[in-house]
């Protein structure tokens, strides 16, 4: 057959590989976490493991923990990340202020592995690592099944009432998110959790437009809560009302995954497009509220723009992988 | 004996005293010719897809969330497209929009599932309101969009409604049917597409007359029918693995685009050759089922048998279009041909494992690797026949060139399929 059939390919090869803002990768990105989480699992199995004073951790330093968690994380190529938002009261305060010039470096050092168990805010020691068949999602909230255009799903309350609030297609039309439409003031969507948890974990995606000036997830409890803020000029994590640790600044129309370790007392941030460039954080452990029992998202700034959550997941103390 | 026939018999009786042309074959790479083909397969992939993923999602399905999968990939290949075209921003907005229509779909479709009135009422009437707002967008972007693009946007999503109803009510007929319908529109909304757009920008799409010239048309007309074969073969495929209701259905649409296939052929080479291609054809579709019934009863030797007579049926197929064009090598055809058989077989295999995101991802490659054949098979059919399928729709035997201000009546698959887009 004549030559012109290279034009049929032709035809597509010189589509450009897609790049679409909010969801190139995205999948390719999801199978690289399930391998990092898995890949974290079995390093923390290894490590209860030597906690138990098996043979085997004896031996090991804490060096070469360090470089086991590198290599698990790293090979798995991605950075599981994990970074909760909890805040409390942050829409309140009208977003974060910038961190000091030279408090993002000391917060962000190079991706590191998380610091050695600490004693966590509450509950048990975090040295004792719970097995995996105690591993329980207590909240998970997806969107993928809620209609379009009907609000965020049962169970949620918005403000202000007259808020852009609702499902999107995005990334895609199965796989869908939360949008909050930033209005003249803040707009802020709550959920009860099912039960008034000790948190330990936390995790979500979030997306923001050009124009969003911060983007909070919050756990809300009694007295205060914690919160996690973003914004293009850089976020903190706070503590009731008090910033307990700076965080980087986030790009505008790209994906993220936060995951908040409470009992660690650590962040991650992760890049879902570019999962080299995945940042931590630690933030004090002395947290004013460990109980929580709302989710809040958030979002403000200009009129139009708009943010997206999707994949929010709360696990109890006793569910802590 | 109708106008369109005598331009036919007219075009067939030049065609007979022509020797075969000794130029190059009509240049498929001008990017107005690779827009157009780039539109109509992108969107006539939709089509299929969406179908599919609201027939999976009826029925519940675990291959529901990989044909959305599939899905999305095709709607990245068309932002991508529009990126091109209109830049980030529009590809953006595109994106939404066509995302939010899928969503809409697929409310739909889970409310027939559910038998939800109400949530089916709110879907539709949401799907309404896209289409205004994306009829909006495209003529803002484009002002020479044509109003029938607009309006069989409108009718596509119609029609899809239908055949999430006639789906779910086990009237697998009529939906299939629809669903070449709907298929066949795809390509005339991503003709309108691609000729507003080459009108809107001559200078980055140069070949407007190239591109919608009686040559491409046989080869754009090569590309739906064999792209459409693909997923109708793998459906079929599939519905026998699985021993599904929608089987019937399913051989029965594989079967006419079978015979739409066969009377391309038939309006070139007359009605013998249209026969013997229709044989041919349709034998190794009965291969496939062959194959399929092998794989599903986990017989080796029944699976090689299969694959042994399609070996012969890609021999004998590729020495009948040698025979048929000179510009056709039979050696090189059967290359192709055993790609789209494997990319067929192959799928089914993965189907039976339940690896369905391989199984998919393997069709869309047969959907794309079709391409190859037809531009092969498009271009050998213009050389042979260089009257009846010029380059440019303007030019002919009577010496027209392109800026003519008297067409000549074309001579390409549009003389016995429709109007021409242009």
């Amino acid at each position: 057959v004549r030559c012109a059939a290279d034009a049929g390919a032709a035809a597509f090869s010189g589509m450009r590989a897609s790049t679409s803002r909010r969801l190139r990768l995205r999948r390719r990105f999801d199978s690289d976490v399930e391998r990092a989480t898995a890949a974290v699992g079995n390093l923390r199995e290894w490590i209860t493991q030597a906690s138990a004073g098996e043979p085997a951790a004896s031996n090991v330093s804490g060096r070469t923990q360090r470089r086991m968690w590198a290599a698990a994380l790293g090979s798995a190529g991605l950075a599981a990340a994990v970074a909760v938002a909890v805040m409390a009261g942050g829409i309140a305060r009208g977003g974060a202020e910038p961190p000091a010039e030279g408090i993002l470096g000391a917060a962000f050092p190079q991706p590191t592995p998380p610091r050695s168990p600490a004693p966590a805010a509450s509950g048990p020691d975090a040295t004792v690592v719970p097995s995996q068949a105690e591993r329980a999602s207590v909240t998970a909230i997806q969107f993928d099944d809620v209609r379009m255009s009907s609000g965020l799903g049962a169970g949620w309350s918005v403000e202000p009432i007259d808020a852009v609030v609702g499902i999107a297609a995005v990334p895609n039309a199965v796989d869908r998110s939360a949008r909050l439409g930033a209005g003249d003031s803040p707009t802020r969507a709550c959920r009860p959790l099912a039960e008034t948890i000790a948190a330990a974990e936390a995790s979500y995606d979030i997306l923001v437009e050009s124009g969003i000036t911060t983007a909070e997830v919050t756990l809300a409890g009694d007295p205060g809560g914690l919160t996690i803020t973003l914004s293009g000029e850089g976020g903190q994590v706070s503590s009731g009302a008090d910033p307990v640790a700076s965080l980087p600044a986030i790009e505008a129309d790209t994906w993220y995954r936060v995951t908040v370790d409470i009992e660690r007392a650590h962040v991650r941030i992760v890049n879902r497009q570019s999962s080299a460039s995945a940042r931590d954080a630690e933030f004090s452990a002395s947290l004013t509220s460990t109980r929580f029992e709302t989710i809040c998202i958030a979002t403000a700034g200009d009129s139009g723009a708009a943010s997206y959550f999707d994949n929010i997941t709360v696990q109890s103390e006793g569910s802590h992988p | 004996v109708t106008r369109r026939s005598l331009v036919l018999a007219a075009c067939v009786t030049v065609a007979m005293f022509m020797p075969a042309r000794t130029t190059a074959a009509p240049d498929f790479e001008l990017p107005a010719v690779q827009l157009r083909v780039q539109l109509g397969r992108l969107l006539g992939e939709h089509a299929l897809l969406v179908i599919e993923a609201m027939r999976t999602g009826i029925s519940g399905g675990e291959q529901f969330e990989v044909v959305a999968g599939a899905v999305e990939d095709n709607t990245l290949e068309l932002v991508a497209a529009v990126e091109d075209v209109y830049g980030p921003a529009a590809g953006e907005e595109f994106g939404e929009h066509w995302r939010a229509h899928i969503a809409y779909l697929v409310d739909y479709t889970r409310a027939v599932a559910a038998d939800d009135p109400e949530a089916q009422a709110l879907a539709a009437e949401q799907l309404e309101g896209y289409v205004e707002h994306f009829s909006h967008f495209l003529s803002s972007a484009n002002p020479l969009l044509p109003e029938d693009v607009v309006a069989d946007l409108i009718d596509e999503h119609r029609a899809q409604l239908s055949q999430i109803a006639e789906i779910a009510e086990g009237d697998y007929d009529q939906g299939y049917e629809a669903l070449r319908e709907t298929y066949r529109h795809m390509y005339a909304i991503g003709d309108g597409l691609a000729l507003a757009i080459v009108g809107q920008f001559p200078e980055r799409f140069p070949g407007r007359e190239v591109a919608f010239g009686p040559a491409v048309d046989v080869r754009v007309t090569l590309d739906r029918l064999l792209g459409e074969h693909v997923y109708l073969a793998a459906a079929v495929m599939r519905a026998r693995l699985e021993r599904a209701e929608d089987f019937s259905a399913a051989v029965g649409t594989v079967e006419a685009n079978s015979a739409e296939l066969s009377g391309v052929i038939e309006g070139i080479y007359g009605g013998a050759a249209g026969a013997a291609f229709n044989d041919l054809w349709s034998s190794h579709v009965e291969h496939y089922l062959a194959y399929v019934d092998a794989v599903a009863a986990d017989d080796a030797s029944g699976g090689e048998a299969a694959l042994a007579a399609l070996g012969t049926y890609r021999a004998d197929f590729g020495e009948f279009l040698a025979d048929a064009n000179p510009y056709v090598d039979a050696e090189a055809l059967q290359t192709m041909l055993a790609r789209h058989t494997d990319h067929l077989t192959e799928q089914v295999v993965l189907y039976r494992d339940e690896a369905y995101e391989d199984a998919y991802r393997i069709g869309r490659h047969g959907y794309a690797q079709t391409a190859e054949l037809a531009a092969g098979l498009g271009g050998a059919i213009a050389d042979q026949f260089p009257v009846r399928f010029p380059d440019t729709a303007m030019k002919g035997p009577l010496g027209n060139d392109g800026d003519s201000a008297m067409p000549w009546p074309s001579c390409g698959p549009a003389a016995w399929q429709g109007p021409h887009p242009t």
